[in-house]
């Protein structure tokens, strides 16, 4: 954002951090709110404000949204979501929409943080498995659900336009392509269901579960793929017609923390051992590697520029050599 | 990339084509190149 990389933290701590220096600018200590809050959501960045939520994974935990001011940073509203969002926001207009661990969809007015209206999947969360982050086409809003329902929403009054019940968790993102959507379930498949009345129009199986995000790159979707013990990445056409390719890493693969980041022709995946490697989008052979010290549990990057995070809590500014550029 | 680099970039090479996963599933043709770490902040957590 700007100069500025905002970060946040498993100390319930959100950081503005020069992005050409790494000096701090600024912080916000959300533990402050209450409860023992995370952030592991993508933040949505307009351009006013920049939205964000907290997670606390107890029973009796405290999350939020926040929305800061771009400018100043100073805090506009805050919105207490339960135990919170640990999925990423995302918008239509002037309303922010996110899932919190109790799998409730929350639509806020971006202005002042006011409901605009919830719909709750009704499935427990007991095990706080992560949300998958609903996406708007259109003038919908395309939500998975925990208990394995794609719902079809109007996004401005909640109401229910279609849904469609697949055999297991959704355990991906929501991911739009035209009309199509597309999502994984915990049973093993990619769908991709007609974005007007949410009928499969085909599906994939994987060889694992696939989890997390469904990041597009090109013609094709990205998907990390668990499957005893090891995590690996899959390229999958938009066809859904077979898995393009799949790149794995020694056990216990790659790290889920960081999502997988596409940097021109390359996807970039980090491991728990520190290495962060560049696969060639066109056929997952790693092209490049470099190491951090820790677990990378976060990617982003510029043009000259990674910004990797770990576990411990460093945030990495990594010049990329010059045949990345 | 530093010898020490070069080094763990071998040896994850080889740990890839080790018993945990098939050999098409390992990365096999990583490039040294010359990244470097600009700066690091802490965050505390």
């Amino acid at each position: 954002m700007g100069d500025l990389l905002f970060v946040g933290s498993c100390n319930g701590m959100l950081h503005g951090v020069d992005r050409r220096t790494g000096e701090g600018r600024w912080t916000y200590n959300a533990a402050l709110d209450g409860g023992k809050p995370e952030f592991h959501g993508r933040p949505l960045i307009t351009g006013e404000l920049i939205v964000v939520g907290s997670d606390d994974r107890r029973p009796e935990g405290v999350g939020h949204v926040y929305a800061f001011e771009r400018s100043t940073l100073r805090l506009v509203w805050k919105y207490r979501a339960g135990a919170g969002v640990a999925s990423d926001v995302v918008q239509l207009r002037e309303t922010a929409y996110v899932v919190t661990l109790s799998d409730e969809v929350v639509a806020l007015d971006l202005r002042t943080g006011a409901v605009q209206w919830k719909l709750a999947s009704g499935a427990s969360n007991d095990r706080c498995l992560p949300n998958s982050t609903p996406a708007i086409v259109g003038e919908r809003l395309i939500f998975g659900s925990l208990d394995g329902t794609m719902y079809g929403l109007d996004a401005k009054s909640g109401a229910v336009l279609w849904r469609r019940v697949l055999p297991a968790r959704v355990s991906t993102s929501v991911a739009i392509v035209g009309d199509n959507v597309f999502a994984g379930d915990a049973d093993g498949r990619i769908y991709r269901l007609g974005v007007a009345h949410g009928t499969i129009e085909a599906q994939l199986r994987v060889n694992g579960s696939p989890s997390f995000k469904l990041v597009r790159a090109g013609e094709s979707l990205l998907v990390f793929v668990h499957e005893s013990g090891v995590m690996t990445l899959q390229s999958v056409p938009l066809a859904l017609d077979a898995v393009r390719w799949m790149q794995g890493a020694p056990r216990p693969g790659w790290s889920s923390f960081a999502w997988p980041y596409v940097w021109k022709d390359w996807v970039i995946v980090g491991r728990e051992t520190g290495e962060f490697v560049a696969l060639r989008l066109a056929d997952g052979q790693a092209a490049w590697q470099g190491k951090v010290t820790g677990t990378v549990s976060g990617i982003g990057g510029d043009e000259t520029s990674l910004y990797l995070g770990t576990t411990r809590g460093t945030l990495i500014g990594y010049a990329l050599p010059a045949m990345m550029r | 990339m530093t010898p020490l680099l070069i080094a763990a970039a071998i040896a994850w090479q080889l740990a890839g084509l080790g018993v945990d996963r098939p050999p098409e599933h390992a990365a096999r043709t990583l490039v040294a190149a010359e990244g470097a770490v600009s700066w690091q902040y802490e965050t505390g957590g």
